[in-house]
C-alpha cells in the first residue's frame, strides 16, 4: 500500500465510510458513485455501522509481505446491521469464540507498517463482543 | 489553580491480553514474581493511537453529541517521533476543527492534558475538549520494570459545567523538579532508572509536596474525600503515600488496579478514575494525584455529580475480567522484544 492511496482512502478504512444512493436509499460499502440497484449516480457519504454479525471467518498462514507480522491472520465476513456484507480483518481472536451469528463491533487497529521508517497504516478490524 | 470545568464523559481501555509477572520471573530466574500479579500488554496490532481510540469513543459517547476543540495525547509511548497522534486521532473521529498535539511527561501526561484542557474551557476559549493518556510502556528486558510496565489508554471529554455532568474539576496544583530517577534518550527503545531512587526523592517528594499544597490551598482535609487516587508505579506505593498523607486503606482501595493490569504510565491515574467514577455517588470528592518522572506530580479535586447517561456503558472492573494469559514468547514477540 502506498502512503498516498492510503491517504485518499483512509476515511475508508478508519471510519467505515461508505454511500447510500438518494434515490432508492441502498447502501453500500466501500462507497461506489454508481448506485449497484438502481443505476442512479446521486450518492452520497454515509459512515456504516459499526456492529454487525460474524457470517463465517477464515484462517490466514501465509498472507501477503506486508501482513506477515500479523500471522495468523483472520479474515471475518461480517454482515453489518444496516445488511450490507463485507470481509474484513478480526481483532483479539479466540478461534472457539468464532462462531456465526456471533456479535461484532468495528474498532480500529494497526494493518500494517511500512517497515521502521515508513508510515503506519491503520483500519478497521472487528471483535466479538456477544457469543450468539 | 481554581478550575470551572466538568467531565462530561470518561472512557479507559485495557488491552485483553495479560502476562503474570512468575511467568517473566520463570524466564529471568528472577525469584518468584513482580510486585504485582499481572500486567496487561497491547496486542500485536495495537498502540497508543488505536488504544485511545477506544477510550475516546468511549467517552465521547458517554459526553454526547457536541464540538470537541481540543485533542491532548499524553503518551511516552508515541507511534512516531514526528507526526501528531492527535492528528491522527482527530481525523478517525471526525472532529478536524481542533487544536491537537501531543504531551510526554513520563507517567503524568494524562493529567497534564487534562489540567490543560480544562484550563481551556475554565477560561471559555474552548466549549469542549478530549483528554487522554496512553502508554504502552517499554520495559528492559529482565529489568524491574518490565514486572509492571503495561498498557492501557484513558480519556476524559472535559467541557462546561451544564448540571448534567458526570463531575466537576474544582482545583489542581502542579508541582516539579528536576530530579533524575527515571528517563529514555532519544531513538532509545528501553527507559533508564535509579532503582530505589525513583522513591523517596522521586514518587514520595512530589506526590507529598502536590498534595499537601492542594490541601493547604482548599482547606481540605484527607477526610473531607471519598476516594483517594495516587499514581501506582507498583501495588505498594500507592497505599504507603496516602497513609503518609493521611487517607485510609477504604479511600484508595476502589483505584486500585496495579496488581491486575500493571503501570499503564501515562493512562495510571486516569484508568484508576474511570474505576473509581464507575461506582461513585453525588457528592464524593475525589482526590487524584499523578506522578510523573523527571519529575512532578499534579493533584486534582474532582467533585461528583451524576451517574452518566450511557446505558451501553460497561463498568470498567467488570470488562478487566475478559482476559487471556498469554506466555512470554507471545509476549515478546508482540512488543517487538525478538524480531523475525
Amino acid at each position: 500500500m502506498l502512503p498516498i492511496s492510503y491517504w485518499r482512502n483512509r476515511k475508508i478504512y478508519t471510519r467505515l465510510l461508505g454511500s447510500r444512493c438518494k434515490k432508492c436509499g441502498a447502501e453500500f460499502f466501500p462507497p461506489v458513485k454508481v448506485c449497484k440497484k438502481c443505476g442512479s449516480r446521486e450518492m452520497e457519504e454515509l459512515e456504516m455501522p459499526k456492529t454487525g454479525v460474524l457470517v463465517s471467518f477464515t484462517k490466514l498462514t501465509e498472507p501477503s509481505y506486508e501482513f506477515e507480522e500479523y500471522v495468523p491472520l483472520y479474515l471475518g465476513f461480517i454482515r453489518l446491521d444496516n445488511g450490507v456484507q463485507l470481509v474484513a480483518p478480526l481483532a483479539d481472536v479466540v478461534e472457539e469464540e468464532l462462531k456465526p451469528g456471533a456479535r461484532v463491533e468495528a474498532t480500529v487497529r494497526k494493518w500494517a507498517e511500512d517497515g521502521e521508517e515508513g508510515i503506519i497504516f491503520y483500519g478497521y478490524k472487528f471483535r466479538v463482543v456477544k457469543q450468539p | 489553580m481554581k478550575h470551572n470545568s466538568a467531565i462530561l464523559g470518561y472512557g479507559a481501555y485495557v488491552p485483553r491480553y495479560r502476562i503474570r509477572t512468575e511467568e517473566i520471573a520463570r524466564v529471568w530466574q528472577g525469584g518468584g514474581s513482580g510486585p504485582n500479579k499481572m500486567k496487561a500488554i497491547a496486542s500485536q496490532d495495537e498502540d497508543i493511537l488505536t488504544m485511545s481510540y477506544e477510550a475516546a469513543v468511549q467517552a465521547l459517547r458517554m459526553a454526547g453529541s457536541g464540538p470537541i476543540q481540543a485533542i491532548l495525547v499524553g503518551s511516552e509511548s508515541k507511534p512516531y517521533a514526528v507526526k501528531p497522534t492527535g492528528s491522527i486521532l482527530s481525523d478517525i473521529l471526525g472532529f478536524n476543527q481542533t487544536l491537537a498535539v501531543d504531551l510526554e511527561f513520563a507517567c503524568k501526561a494524562g493529567t497534564e492534558a487534562m489540567q490543560m484542557i480544562s484550563g481551556m474551557v475554565s477560561s471559555g476559549v474552548i466549549e469542549r475538549g478530549l483528554a487522554i493518556g496512553a502508554d504502552t510502556a517499554q520495559g528492559r528486558p529482565a529489568d524491574d520494570l518490565e514486572y509492571t510496565a503495561g498498557s492501557g489508554a484513558a480519556a476524559v471529554v472535559i467541557g462546561r459545567r451544564n448540571g448534567n455532568e458526570v463531575a466537576r474539576i474544582e482545583y489542581s496544583v502542579s508541582y516539579v523538579t528536576d530530579t533524575p530517577d527515571f528517563w529514555r534518550r532519544p531513538t532509545r527503545p528501553y527507559p533508564s532508572h535509579l532503582g530505589r531512587f525513583t522513591g523517596e526523592p522521586a514518587y514520595f517528594h512530589h506526590i507529598t509536596s502536590s498534595v499537601k499544597q492542594l490541601l493547604s490551598d482548599t482547606g481540605l482535609k484527607p477526610e473531607d474525600f471519598t476516594y483517594a487516587i495516587f499514581h501506582q508505579p507498583n501495588p505498594r506505593f500507592p497505599v504507603e503515600v496516602g497513609r503518609r498523607l493521611g487517607f485510609t486503606d477504604a479511600q484508595l482501595r476502589p483505584g486500585l488496579l496495579n496488581e491486575i493490569i500493571g503501570n499503564t504510565y501515562s493512562a495510571n491515574t486516569l484508568v484508576a478514575l474511570s474505576a473509581v467514577l464507575d461506582e461513585s455517588k453525588k457528592g464524593d470528592r475525589i482526590l487524584l494525584a499523578s506522578f510523573g518522572s523527571g519529575a512532578g506530580s499534579d493533584a486534582f479535586v474532582i467533585e461528583v455529580n451524576s451517574k452518566p447517561d450511557d446505558d451501553g456503558y460497561i463498568p470498567l472492573k467488570e470488562r478487566l475480567k475478559n482476559y487471556i494469559e498469554v506466555d512470554y514468547s507471545i509476549y515478546a514477540r508482540w512488543r517487538g522484544k525478538i524480531r523475525k
